[in-house]
């Protein structure tokens, strides 16, 4: 039976967790190397050339052997420094278990125990050196278990220690409160945590860590640290206590660096490796691999996701867009007609009333001025409404095969006299060759004298205006700007014309509500910010597109596409 | 000798301005109307030779007033010419074809058209 004394340290428990967690403390003694031994040692080395010792085959990290029989751990390295610092031989007997240990040194089949805590029953057949190793307790589950500080929180659990080691010893009294469950080797024992026969474990920190890294337990994790530990020491029979002494002059010599490099190799990071063992790795890299296979299917699914919300979230806002200028123009019609039929017969009365004054009052030049002034008045606002019932009216098209020269032409002829006297320079650079389209004369006849207008009004007074026609490929994006109804696409050939002014051109925050109802940059009483409106639905009609742009060379330019006839888009 | 004019529009200033206007030329002897009801019997008391009249009245719209006087031997041979505050062409195009040729003056219409348009019609026969 492994049993030692209990040490309770006088130490704070925080203390001890800061200073001690975990760790195997190797414990130098007094540093007094080189070995002198005195002559009456020598002479009981030269009388004992071979000391028989018996690791426990089972105490990992602190002593035990591999599969190939090999004696490993913490006190297999003492022993080899000691042997050179000692000239000692020490001839190591392989025992199955912990219990044939204690048997053999009882009998003194072995002269020696590597690692052994002190009892007092063990006291009658040992005696011990200093102590080598100091290791902490801790208890050990697979659950949270956060109200477990010490043993006496255990009442009421399952505990799983190793029959006879110091824990057992420990809790056996208090067995009516506390379920112990023994096991004859701290895997099994780790394991029935592990596997939810036991709540916890009791253990030595470091042994069990050394467990469930080379078993891969990785659902076990330290619950508590106990402020118990337990201390290990070299144990010879006690008719030899010669040899305690050489071993306390040993473990002397053995430097402080010396210990801490047996510690760090067989408790340190690279400890027998966790990820040495196939079930952990093979666990481990599953669920890696399988967590990026879904980080993978998450990101694509996310992103076609993102997309589908941008692609419907813009058909929304056209349509939604769509929406609010169908709504307008009901609206805008309506109020149109009313206004019409109520303004309009007041205008004829002020008309005809103006017409009788005239021809009634004498004739001076201020009467003839005050006449022409009512004359203008009148039209102007003739022309507003008729802007507004254009707006709301034109819903249908009269279209008829036609050339858009042809229309172009007439349309600079009847705004010639008012571009001459503005004088503006008027040029036309218009293709030969283009094919007959479905048109409304007279309405794109409207567009253009509109468009005209606007370009001379820009200009003020001289200036050029230039009217481009031609067929054209559409090459990029950029030629598609002002098809917000997606009719062309790049690589199409369409008809196009193009006005433009050198003007001072548009600023970017009108270009995109020029083409508003009601919109107008010109002044209270010039313009009715319907023009642009009305020639965008009158172009719309057409199936095609009104965009505006400012030239690089200064001034604006409207360009207008429209489709060719099916037989004409070869 | 002096044509007779019937003017028939809701407007009382309008069509006393038309009366105005057109009886100071000395060419025109002009009666006008405010309701569309009361076209048919003006006109068969007036006789005139033409009727101007407003397309859209409270009562009685002109289209319904024109149909009346076609229907009407007596009046049937009378021309007119409406006169409409609201004029668009698919307008005038439905109005020809539901009432039958004639003349469309749109409001605000100067008095040099409004004569233009009488002789025009007058003209014809």
């Amino acid at each position: 039976m492994r049993l030692s004394e209990l040490i309770v340290t006088p130490c704070h428990l925080a203390m001890m967790l800061v200073f001690l967690a975990g760790q195997v403390v190797a414990e130098p003694l007094a540093t007094e190397a080189p070995v002198i031994l005195d002559a009456r040692e020598q002479a009981w080395i030269q009388a004992h050339p071979v000391i028989r010792i018996a690791p426990d085959p089972d105490f990992a990290p602190i002593e035990w052997f591999n599969h190939s029989g090999d004696y490993q751990g913490m006190t297999s390295d003492y022993i080899r420094l000691l042997e050179k610092q000692l000239g000692i031989r020490f001839e190591v007997v392989a025992a199955p278990n912990w219990k044939t240990v204690i048997g053999m040194a009882r009998d003194r089949q072995v002269d020696m125990l590597t690692a052994i805590a002190r009892t007092q029953q063990r006291d009658t057949y040992l005696l011990f050196s200093q102590p080598h190793i100091s290791m902490q307790g801790a208890v050990i589950s697979n659950q949270d278990l956060p109200l477990i500080h010490t043993l006496d929180d255990l009442k009421g659990y399952k505990v799983a220690v190793v029959e006879g080691y110091l824990w057992d010893d420990i809790l056996t009294p208090h067995a009516g409160e506390i379920a112990i469950n023994r096991f004859y080797d701290l895997q099994t024992a780790l394991f029935s945590t592990s596997r939810g026969v036991t709540d916890v474990a009791v253990s030595a920190l470091d042994s069990a860590r050394f467990v469930m890294r080379k078993e891969g337990l990785v659902d076990l994790k330290v619950v508590t640290m106990l402020p118990q530990k337990i201390e290990l020491h070299f144990g010879v029979r006690n008719d030899w206590p010669l040899l305690a002494g050489i071993l306390n002059k040993g473990l002397a010599s053995i430097s402080p660096e010396q210990y801490t490099a047996i510690r760090e190799k067989w408790l340190g990071v690279d400890a027998p490796g966790i990820w040495k063992n196939p079930l952990y790795r093979n666990t481990v890299l599953a669920v890696l691999g399988l967590l990026l296979l879904v980080i993978a299917v998450v990101t694509i699914w996310n992103r076609m996701l993102n997309s589908r919300v941008r692609q419907r979230t813009l058909e929304l806002k056209n349509a939604q867009s769509q929406l609010i200028q169908a709504e307008k123009l009901e609206s805008i019609g309506r109020l149109a007609a009313g206004v019409a039929h109520e303004v309009k017969n007041p205008l004829a009365i002020i008309q005809m009333g103006a017409d009788y004054l005239s021809q009634e009052m004498p004739e001076d030049e201020t009467t003839a001025a005050v006449i022409t002034d009512i004359d203008d008045a009148v039209r102007r606002a003739d022309t507003v409404i008729k802007g507004l019932l254009d707006f709301s009216r034109d819903k249908e098209l009269l279209l008829k095969p036609g050339n858009i020269n042809e229309i172009v032409e007439r349309s600079l002829h009847l705004v010639g006299h008012e571009m001459r006297q503005r004088n503006i320079a008027v040029k036309s650079d218009l293709a030969g060759d283009l094919p007959d389209i479905d048109l409304d004369a007279n309405k794109l006849q409207q567009v253009l004298i509109n468009l005209f207008m606007n370009s001379a009004h820009a200009m003020e007074r001289q200036g050029e205006l230039i009217v481009c026609s031609s067929l054209k490929m559409l090459a990029s994006n950029t030629d598609l700007t002002g098809d917000h109804d997606n009719r062309f696409k790049t690589g199409e050939r369409v008809l196009w014309l193009e006005v433009m002014d050198n003007g001072p051109g548009i600023r970017e925050q009108d270009r995109a509500r020029i083409f508003d109802p009601f919109y107008t940059t010109k002044p209270v009483g010039e313009g009715t910010g319907l023009g642009l409106s009305v020639s965008r639905n009158i172009i719309n009609l057409h199936r095609g597109s009104i965009d505006i742009r400012n030239r690089p060379e200064g001034g604006a330019a409207v360009v207008m596409m429209f489709k060719l006839n099916a037989g004409d888009n070869e | 000798m002096k044509k007779r004019i019937l003017v028939v529009d809701d407007e009382p200033a309008l069509t006393r301005m038309v009366k105005l206007n057109l009886e100071r030329t000395g060419n025109y002897e002009v009666r006008t109307e405010n309701q569309g009801r009361m076209a048919v019997p003006a006109a068969k008391e007036f006789k005139p030779d033409l009727i101007f009249l407003d397309v859209m009245m409270p009562d009685m719209g002109g289209d319904e007033v024109s149909i009346l006087l076609k229907e009407d031997e007596e009046l049937s041979k009378i021309k007119f010419i409406f006169m409409t505050a609201i004029v668009t062409r698919a307008e005038t195009d439905a109005m020809g074809s539901n009432i039958g040729g004639n003349e469309f003056l749109a409001k605000p219409v100067r008095t040099d058209e409004l004569i233009a348009a009488i002789e025009r019609v007058l003209g014809e026969s």
